[in-house]
């Protein structure tokens, strides 16, 4: 009978001490005291031979939490998406603002994000993005630029680095102008294979480029931040209506129509995105003839009698 | 009778209104912005507690390739089950995720260093066990811990409480070397 509580307790505490010994712990603890005091640098494929290599590199970096942010939402199949990381790879103008290739010299975090990116769709609720692709400027996390989630520039970009270049600085630096006070200075060992999705599609790896290029790969929408002043559509000349209507026919009143109507297409062209019809040296000019043409006709030349 | 029921409907509102009051992203003391939806994703499934933890900041980093850790994707194949410092080396270098990989007694600093530039850090925490780090508020000393055994909270430690919580599995973080999140973007009519 004395044996039996003893079975028993064996029973019970056996299938535990078997499960620790085929079931490897979470965390290799025994591998961490081994490696002792040591910071390894993963994946830059210069791999020093020997750890001394590393030891002047024992502390964390400095701190980067004064860099600007530089955001590009990109899509799949967008020509205008693999152009615009064509250029920041390569373009100066670009360069100069964020380098893709060295975080760690680049003036600004840079990252591009996949719209169809569910892990990341929750980051850009608060804005409206409407053309792809959308260039978003904000400032640093350490609050020296004042709030970090400020939309500073918001832009689609237009094939031109050199013009999106200057369009961020620009923005920038208008903001900074209005900012209320001035910056402060500043091996498979032990793998298990699973063989299951993840629960969302992450962005791929290559971007895949549209087989059939759209007739311009760049979106004619353009929800610029800070927005660009509108092109101011010139009022209707109604005293020259009322003076052709009233005296009938004169040349100034006519001119002055002829003028508001070359002005209004030429405003509304403009605020469609369209190029004008002829530019506006060409434009003064012939208004300017217009104009003399008129005043002559008010005020003729006296005969001097 | 009546007593007890009123005592545990009492205890129950406690609770739940203690777990109401947390803290959750996105919130200026936290470094991580990962909304609880998203943690779930990464609930241990299998003892997989380092590759979870390092994929949330994948996440938070935008890294696909260490946010896809725990699953067959193109960017490798999934990593499940137990880890130890080469382990994690060795999938980084297949995957080409840039990382710091620190173990010893920095790991204190290079943790602050971490929340405080705006990123998170799949940090040993609790016996055998990594966690997510999602923040420090260095003026009031509290940690913001995130596990994937319970990934819908985020847990608060005072210094002492996260001292013994990070020494018990043994001083070993990972650091994903890519550029922190943005804030979530917003329109402030500054022009």
């Amino acid at each position: 009978m004395r044996a039996l509580p003893l079975s028993l307790m064996i029973l019970t505490t056996m299938p535990p001490l078997a499960l620790a010994q085929t079931t490897p712990p979470e965390v290799d603890q025994a591998e961490v005291m081994r490696l002792g005091d040591l910071v390894q640098r993963l994946g830059e494929n210069v791999r020093s031979s020997s750890d001394d290599a590393f030891v002047a590199a024992m502390g964390p970096p400095e701190s980067d939490a004064d860099k600007w942010f530089i955001s590009v939402l990109s899509m799949k199949a967008c020509d205008g998406c693999a152009k615009l990381k064509e250029d920041w790879a390569t373009n100066p103008w670009l360069l100069a603002l964020a380098d893709p290739s060295d975080p760690k010299r680049s003036w600004s975090h840079y990252t591009v994000y996949d719209k169809d990116d569910r892990s990341q769709a929750f980051r850009f609720d608060n804005i409206r993005v409407t053309a792809y692709p959308t260039i978003l400027v904000q400032p640093p996390r350490s609050k020296r630029y004042g709030e970090p989630a400020t939309v500073v520039y918001q832009g689609v970009y237009g094939g031109d680095p050199e013009k999106q270049a200057r369009a961020i600085t620009g923005a920038i630096r208008q903001y900074v102008s209005k900012l209320p006070e001035p910056p402060a200075p500043s091996s498979q060992g032990g793998t298990r294979r699973s063989s299951s999705d993840p629960p969302w599609q992450p962005a791929p790896r290559v971007d895949p480029r549209q087989p059939q290029s759209p007739k311009t790969p760049f979106p004619a929408i353009d929800p610029t931040i800070p927005p660009v002043p509108d092109v101011p559509v010139p009022t209707f000349p109604w005293s020259s209506v009322l003076t052709l209507m009233a005296a009938g026919f004169s040349l100034p009143a006519a001119v002055a129509l002829v003028v508001w109507a070359v002005s209004f297409i030429r405003a509304r062209r403009q605020a469609a995105g369209k190029p004008p019809i002829v530019d506006q040296k060409s434009l003064d000019q012939v208004l300017e003839l217009l104009k003399r043409l008129a005043e002559s006709q008010a005020n003729p030349p006296s005969s001097g009698v | 009778m009546i007593r007890y029921p009123l005592v545990i409907v009492s205890w129950l509102l406690l609770v739940a209104s203690a777990w109401a009051q947390g803290i959750e992203c996105p919130d200026p003391r936290l470094a991580a912005d990962l909304p609880k939806e998203i943690r779930a994703w990464f609930r241990n499934p299998d003892g997989s507690c380092v590759q979870c933890s390092i994929g949330m900041c994948g996440v938070d980093q935008n890294v696909p390739a260490a946010a896809t850790l725990l699953w067959d994707t193109e960017y490798g194949p999934g990593e499940r089950g137990g880890s130890g410092p080469s382990r994690v080396a060795g999938y980084c270098d297949r995957r080409g995720i840039r990382a710091f990989n620190v173990t010893g007694q920095d790991t204190w600093d290079w943790m602050k260093w971490a929340a405080e530039t705006g990123r998170g850090a799949a940090i040993g925490a609790g016996s055998a066990h990594f966690q997510t780090l999602m923040g420090y508020d260095r003026q009031s000393g509290t940690w913001y811990v995130c596990n994937n055994n319970s990934p819908s909270r985020i847990d608060e430690y005072d210094e002492a409480a996260f001292r013994r919580l990070h020494l018990a599995s043994g001083q070993w973080v990972v650091i994903l070397d890519y550029p922190p999140h943005p804030a979530r973007p917003r329109y402030y009519r500054w022009w």
